[in-house]
Parts: C-alpha cells; structure tokens; sequence
C-alpha cells in the first residue's frame, strides 16, 4: 500500500469520529445544575397537647433542618411537663419548613397507608387513638394521653410508619418509617 | 449489471472445479511441521501436512477459500486462500505450548492483556449451559471471580476483592461507562452477546487506564461472517424460580456474497417474576429486559472497519422489605429472619424498582501498514440513563427518586507494531464523560454532576524467546474533573481537580517444556478517585446508612484537597501450570498492597427526624489483599471428567488494624460429569453434578446490630449482624445435541441447589433481609441456524 492511502484511510476516520463526537457531545453539553426541591423532606414534627379539664397547653417540637445532614435537631422542651391525673388531647403536625409545606395533609390523604405508633418509656402516660381511617384502623394524628402517677422522666418515642397496601392497625406492623423522634417527658403532681 | 454479478463469470469459474493449490505449513522459524490439518469449510474436506509440511489441496473452483489450519500446541490460524492467485501457500503457526492450549491464551485476544497475567476464560460451551443468566452471575463461575448481589437479579464481578470502579468491563472492545460506582448497579450488558468471556485477575491499567486496577472482563462478540451465507442462532431459556423466560435470536450474513461486507443483528428479550427462597416468595424482585444489537463490517485485504451498535434496556425490583427508613427496622428485619412483606407471585414490578437504558456506539477500524505495524482507531459513544424508584408519599411513586444521565465518548488510537520476538503496542486515548442529575426527582442528587476529561498515553513491549516471555509497559494519564453542585440548595459551586498520574507494569513467562508454564506479573496501578467516592452524600435505604464522600469533614463539605490521595496498587501475581494430555491444573498466588485505598467507614452516628443513622465515610487507608485460586481438569476416562476450584482471599485494612467489608469468603467446588459422544442419533449426551461450598467469612467485620449502634463508641468497621454460615449446594445438569437436518439442536437442563437448601450469602446486601434463592429448574435450547 502506499503513503496516500494511508493517509486517505486516517482522514477518513478521523473526520467519521469527530462527527460522532460532535454528536453526542452536542447533546450532553454540561449545564449548571438546577437547584432541588426537597419534596419530601419532614423537617419539624409538633404535637400540641390541650388538657380537657383546663390547665397550661404543652407543645412537644422536634425540629432538624437539614434531614440526613450533619446539623443537630433541636427538641423543645427538654424535658416536658404532664400534670398527674389528667387528659390531654393531643394533635400532630409535620412540616417541611424549607419549602413552607405542611405534610400533615399528605399524610391525612394517605391515612390508609399511615400509622403513628406512640411509644412510652419509664413514664405513666398512656396513648389512645382518637381517629381512624376508611378501614376502621387507627391513624394518630388525633390521639389523647392520660397521665398517671408522678415520677422520674421518661420519654415518649413518635413513629411514623409508611405502610402501602399492608396497613393492619398494629404496631409497629409492616412498611417502613418515615418519621421516629423521642421526646424527654415527665408527669409531676 | 446483475446479470454479470451473478450468472455468466461465477458461474462458469465455478464449473471448473479442477484446480490444485500446494503449500506447507512451519513454525514461527520456518520449521516444517507435519500432521497439521487444513480444511476447507466451504467444502468440507482438507489435507493433512506430510513430513516435510507439504499439503496439496484439489478439486478447488477458481474462488476464495476460508482455510482452518489446526495443529496440536499451535494456535489456530484462518486464513483467506484465493485460488485465482495463489499457488505456494506458506501457513505459519504460533505456539501456544502444546497441551497447555486451553489454559494459556495467546491467540486472537492477546493484544487485549499482558500474557504474564492470570487469565480465566468462560468458553463458549459454558457460556452456552448458563444462557438466562446475568453477566456478573456467570464470571462468577471462575476461579479468583465472585460476585456482589444485590438480591436475587443484580450481580457485580468482584475480581480478587475487587469491583465497582476498580474493575473495567470491556463490552467489545469499548469500556463500559456506566453508573458502575454504586454497589447494587449491575453491569449494563446483554450477555447474549458474547461468545466468549475473559477475565484478566490482574492490573491492566497500562493498556485501559485506572479502571483497570482489579482487572477486566472481556466480552467477545463472535466475529463477524467471513463465508457470506446467511446464519444465525435462537436460544430459548425457561426458569421455574421466578417463572423466567428468556429469548434471544441471530442473524448474519453477507451483502451479496461478498467477502468484504457482513452483518449481524441480535436480540433478546427476558422476563421474569418474583424469584422464591425455600419457605418464601422474595416479593418484587420481577426483572424485564429488552436488548438489541447491529453490526455493519468490512474487511478487505489488510483493511478491517466496523460499526456496532447496542442497546441495553431493563427493569427489575428490589426486595419490597429491604427497603428500610432507619435502624430499628434494619433491627426488626433481622430480628425476624424472615421478610416482612410476602405476597403471592407476580411479575407485576413495584417500587424500590431500577429502571436502565444503555445505548452504545462504536467505530473501529484497523489497518495493516507495512513498515509500521497494525494501526487501530477505536471510537464509542455511550448513553447512560439510570433511574431509581422509592416508595414515596403522595403520588411521589412514579417520580425517579434518582436519575441520572452518563454520557461518554472514548478514543483510542494503538499501533501494534514490531514481527518475530519483540512485539509491541503503543497509543494514546481520550475519554470524555458528562454525568447529569435529569431535575425532577425532588430529592439531593446522591452524586453531583461532573465533567470529565482524561487523556493517556502508553507504550508497552514483548520479547518473546525460546523458553522466556518477557514484557513491560509504561503509561501516563492526566484527569481534569470539574464537579457542579449546590452548597445548602443557594449557592452553586464548581470544584475542578487535575489528576496526573502514572501505571506501570513487568511480566514474565517462563515455558520449562511443553507441559509446564510459569509466569508473574507485577501491575503497579493508580487511580484517581471517582466522584462518588469525593461527593456522595445521602441516605442509603438499603442499609440504614448516611454514605459521605470524602470531600466531607463532619458533614460538611470542604474545599481543600490536599487531602485527596490517588489510590496506588502494587499487585504481583503468579500463576504455575501444568499439564498433560488428561489433566490440566493451576494455581495463582498474589498480594495486593493497595495505598490509599478509598472505602466506607463508619465514623459517627447521626440523629435525624426518622431517628439515629451511622454514619459512613469514604475514607483512605493502606490495604493488603492476598490469596490463591487453583483449579484442575481432568479428564478420568474418556467418558468422565471431573473438575475442582478452590478460591482463597485473605484482605486486611492495614493503618487500622481491622478487616475491610464485603470481601468474599472462601470456595471450593467439585464437579464431576460423564458424557456418551453419541447415544443413537444425539451426539455429545452428558450428565455432571456440581457440588459449591461456600466458607463463612472468618474475617468479617466485628458486629454491632442496629439497636447498638447509636451507643457504640469503638473505631472498627462493623456490620449488622454476624457472617451467614456456610453453605453446601447441589446443582446437576444434563444435555445433549441433536442433529436436525444440517443443523443442530443443543438442550441442557440444570437445576440449580437441588436440595432447596435454605442459606444467606455474606456477598449479598440483602442478606439482613432473606434468604437466597431456593431450587430452580433451567430448561434451555440452542437452534443454530448454520448448517453443518
């Protein structure tokens, strides 16, 4: 063979791969990103508490802003005070504060699928279920706590469980959970 | 203008038939060697070399010939005899080392890696018997080669330890660029297409650069028709686990009887539903795929080009309970044993659920330059689209909770050059990557987007003497990367970092005689960190972990990166084998050192809204990765055979005093067969039994079960729960051809852990959630299309 042809041959593929190249290079060219719109992100679980027979209204905060970021959660009160003896009804209420959402509302849409499951510890207050979905099984958003005798704090941890399709009113059940924060409580005279 | 095409000159040159064609076939020193075969497939005879190596052909029409010459511890040779032209034909042959022939790979594919490396093969035939199977599931079958799964559909091949961006995948000829950084993304490759499958278990980064660090996998397409006629292959596989169904059809051909251009077009179509273990259904892990491939080649004289293109398109689920949102339900999940959500079958597939295109185009082109040597040009361009679906609140479902776009083009240009005892090929490549997060998915993208530009160079060498292989290659690389990402969702920044790192290797193989071969090959490999490695950040449902890259401190990003260290491997690997007409045997030692090795650990725990989480880091510490492979063939009688491999690998976080995770226990497998060449009318009738037996890993990382782990305060790796125990399977198999006509029918039947025996595998992430996958029965068929 002679030098023309290898020349020929080397031209010709290299202007077949630039072409290609230009291609797909044209369709892939780097734009800046787009900031995200955390959709579904709960930064702040709130649980106002009313007593039924009077008496000072609490409101239990658990708030973190950055989801599975580094930032520490702040919980309000440290350390919160039921009065023995009495009833509170209480209401939940999430969050997301970064894109001003209230996810209350997803979740009471999709009761079916939802259940908080309140768990106490090392306290006397107990938790019943005030609603309950299409399926005659409990959500939480409503719930009403009775305290019992004074003592030492204890905590009461708030679960969240996401379960499509295989929601039974049990607890912990089946699915997976959405929201679990623990907040420091204790019942005084 | 037809007319003379077809009719009158061909057809008269083909009615005198009467020509003769001599020659003699030598070796590389011109020595004559008698008793090789030459055949004339088009016409179904041939010669047999005489003493002197002198054969003489007959009864040849005035056309062009395929010729196959075969001789025992030489290499095949096909050639193009044109009888108008040639009348001494003078056929040289390669050794490949007598009966060392099936062990030693020094054909076709030896520009593909260094000949002093360890190399296994997965030949046609067990290619064949596995057809259904994924990519990773069947280099899986090799010794040093296991596989990294993330339940029963997704497999990643883990060469001596090693895999995800440390192992290139080569899909004909072209590197696979895809999303291979996560541990649950499987290969993006149809296996259909090969015919044969590599595995190098050493450093091939001089030729492929830093991917190549733990070794390649090699797909070969067959090659292209050199005959013209029209051919092809369907395959039809059917599984009783998950009630899968795979097809897969061939074609090819020639344009018009001409020699120069042929074609192959090819495609697959696979549907299965959810795979069961012995007391459950593993619910939703359904898989769909839809594949197609084309290629146009031209071949003239010297002259080689071709373009191929693919497709690669796929579905599947992940285990519905492995989706977990934090600690305590990774705790109930192990607590259990058993999945929590079981239902009936189906090949409905629902959330978490990965959804995978893979587009892939590639030119290639090869010249023959007299006074230079081989020049080949190689081009591919690739598309990634990858798409990840969670299960997620208020109609979120069918939004991608990840989706990702790779876009990647390669250039390679290589000049194989030098003849007798010193060889060599030099080059240079460039590769350029654009990855995107596609907006829309409502949640931080897990890995940024990145530009990436590397650019290489290398030069490598073999001298090849009476009883010495000796080779050497140098290569250099420089990445620029450029990574764009939001800091707090306000304020976009654009780090960019400059890679400018260096690969070496020296190998050697000494042939004491015919029947014993020693060689050993020391790879020195860097790789600069991948993005996922820098950048990630997220929660990985799978584990309950929070993963950081390592451009993290704390949580929070940081911009200095003194820190970033390439990752540098000394591998040195030796591989001794033996054999003679009956049995072949080998065995491979090696030792890795690997500094700066880029893995998880953990290194804090994390309260969050959905409770506490580990935190895992990417951090870089100073490994060590030792272990052996054998493996032996022998052939007892003529009708039984039976086979053994033992894999051992014993790998060490050196700067911490710790083990590393997810390292494969040991393996031993036995397997024995007997086969009939012919029983009435089947030909090759065969039964065999094959018994794995999987080791606990010793070396497992201490445990911390996830109720502990916001209270544990040590510094070691740890993992959920202890390694599973041991398990012994037993899979048999059967098969047979069967000559329809011309052509041939092959069946195989196999069912795989007969005993339905119930085990969890220490190499599968879904381990803390169910067990592996129980009996299945495989009915599989092969109709070849070519007549014989």
């Amino acid at each position: 063979m002679n030098r023309n042809q290898v020349i020929t041959f080397v031209r010709s593929f290299i202007l077949i791969t630039f072409t290609l190249a230009l291609i797909i290079q044209f369709s892939s060219c780097s734009e800046d990103p787009e900031p995200t719109n955390e959709e579904e992100l709960i930064t702040t679980v709130i649980i106002d508490l009313i007593p039924t027979s009077g008496g000072d209204d609490i409101q239990l905060k658990f708030y973190d802003a950055d989801g599975s970021g580094a930032g520490t959660p702040v919980i309000t009160p440290a350390v919160a005070q039921f009065v023995s003896g009495k009833v509170y009804e209480a209401q939940v209420t999430l969050l997301n504060e970064e894109a001003g959402e209230d996810i209350t509302e997803e979740i009471d849409e999709e009761k079916n699928d939802h259940l908080f499951c309140f768990t106490p510890t090392n306290t006397n207050v107990t938790i019943g279920y005030s609603d309950e979905d299409d399926n005659g099984r409990p959500i939480g958003l409503s719930t009403y706590w009775t305290v019992g005798d004074a003592g030492e704090a204890g905590s009461v941890k708030v679960t969240l469980r996401h379960q499509p399709g295989t929601k039974d009113g049990s607890c912990p059940g089946t699915g997976d959970t959405d929201v679990e924060v623990t907040f420091p409580v204790q019942v005084v005279e | 203008m037809l007319l003379t095409l077809f009719s009158n000159p061909l057809m008269a040159q083909r009615l005198v038939c009467n020509h003769q064609v001599s020659g003699s076939v030598v070796d590389l020193d011109g020595q004559p060697l008698p008793g090789a075969t030459v055949w004339v497939e088009a016409l179904k005879q041939g010669a047999v070399s005489e003493i002197d190596g002198s054969f003489l052909l007959k009864a040849l029409c005035l056309e062009k010939y395929v010729l196959h010459v075969k001789f025992v511890g030489y290499d095949d040779e096909v050639i193009t005899l044109d009888v108008a032209s040639q009348k001494n034909l003078v056929i040289k042959l390669t050794p490949n080392v007598n009966v060392l022939h099936d062990v030693v790979i020094e054909g076709d594919h030896a520009q593909q890696h260094n000949l002093s490396q360890s190399v296994s093969v997965l030949s046609s035939e067990t290619i064949n018997a596995n057809r259904g199977k994924s990519l990773g599931e069947m280099v899986a079958q090799l010794p040093g080669v296991r596989v990294l799964m993330t339940g029963p559909a997704i497999f990643k091949p883990v060469i001596h330890g090693l895999h995800s961006q440390r192992i290139l995948v080569l899909n004909n000829g072209i590197r696979q660029d895809g999303q291979q950084w996560g541990i649950e993304h499987a290969p993006e490759i149809d296996p259909f297409v090969a015919s044969e499958i590599e595995v190098v278990k050493g450093a091939e980064t001089v030729r492929y650069g830093a991917d190549a660090m733990g070794g390649v996998v090699i797909i070969n397409a067959p090659p292209l028709t050199e005959t013209g006629s029209i051919g092809g292959e369907l395959n039809l596989g059917l599984m009783s686990n998950g009630r899968m169904g795979v097809f897969s059809g061939m074609l090819e051909g020639g344009f018009n009887k001409s020699q120069r251009w042929s074609w192959r077009l090819q495609s697959s179509v696979k549907k299965g539903g959810d795979f069961h273990a012995r007391d459950y259904n593993l619910s939703n892990t359904g898989v769909e795929e839809l594949n197609f491939s084309g290629a146009i080649g031209y071949k003239k004289d010297d002259t080689k080009a071709e373009i191929y293109m693919s497709s690669f398109n796929t579905e599947l689920g992940i285990l519905r309970s492995a989706h977990t949102g934090n600690l305590d339900d990774l705790q109930n999940s192990i607590e259990q044993g058993e999945p929590w959500y079981v239902a009936d079958f189906t090949y409905a597939i629902d959330n978490p659920r990965q959804k995978i295109n893979h587009h892939l185009l590639k030119v290639s082109a090869s010249k023959k330059i007299a006074s230079w040597g081989k020049l080949d040009f190689l081009y591919g361009g690739q598309i990634n689209r990858r798409k990840e679906y969670d299960i997620r609140r208020a109609g979120r479902n069918d939004k991608p909770a990840l989706s990702m776009e790779l876009f990647s083009n390669v250039v390679d240009i290589a000049l194989e050059h030098g003849n007798g005892k010193l060889t060599g090929n030099t080059g240079i490549n460039g590769t350029f990557k654009n990855n995107n997060n596609v907006p829309g998915t409502g949640i931080d993208p897990l890995i940024p987007n990145y530009n990436q530009y590397t650019g290489g160079i290398f030069w490598m060498e073999k001298l090849r003497l009476r009883h010495w292989l000796i080779e050497a290659g140098v290569r250099f690389d420089y990445q620029y990367l450029q990574v764009l990402m939001y800091v707090d969702n306000t304020n976009l920044i654009k780090p960019e970092f400059n890679f400018k790192y260096a690969s070496g290797t020296l190998g050697a193989a000494y042939y004491f005689n015919d029947r014993l071969r020693l060689s050993s090959n020391l790879g020195l490999a860097t790789r600069p960190p991948h993005v996922s490695e820098l950048y990630s950040n997220g929660l990985h449902h799978g584990t309950a972990s929070i993963e950081e890259g390592l451009m993290y401190r704390d949580g929070n990003l940081i911009t200095d990166q003194t820190a970033i260290k390439t990752e540098f491997s000394k591998k040195w690997i030796t591989t001794l084998q033996w054999a003679k007409q009956n049995v072949s045997m080998e065995v491979t030692a090696y030792t890795n050192w690997i500094d700066n090795f880029v893995y998880l650990r953990p290194y804090t725990t994390r309260l969050t809204i959905r409770g506490y989480f580990p935190v895992f880091q990417y951090q870089q510490t100073n490994a060590w990765l030792a272990g052996s492979d054998f493996s032996l063939n022998w052939q007892v009688t003529e009708k039984i055979s039976y086979k053994a491999k033992v894999s051992y690998l014993y790998a060490r976080d050196v700067s911490n005093r710790d083990v590393l995770p997810f390292m494969p226990p040991a393996q031993v497998e036995n397997r024995l067969s007997y086969t009939w060449p012919t029983v009435g009318k089947l030909q090759n009738v065969y039964v065999g039994i094959s018994i794995p037996v999987v080791l606990r890993q010793y070396h497992a990382p201490v445990t911390v079960y996830p109720k502990d782990v916001p209270e544990y305060d040590g510094n070691k790796v740890f993992d959920f729960m202890p390694p599973p125990d041991g398990y012994v399977l037993v899979n048999i198999e059967a098969g047979t051809n069967v000559p329809v006509g011309k052509r041939q029918l092959t069946i195989g039947f196999s069912a795989d852990n007969l005993g339905n025996v119930s085990y969890r595998n220490y190499m599968n992430r879904l381990r803390y959630y169910a067990d592996d996958v129980g009996r299945n029965f495989s009915l599989r068929l092969k109709y070849d299309l070519h007549a014989h």
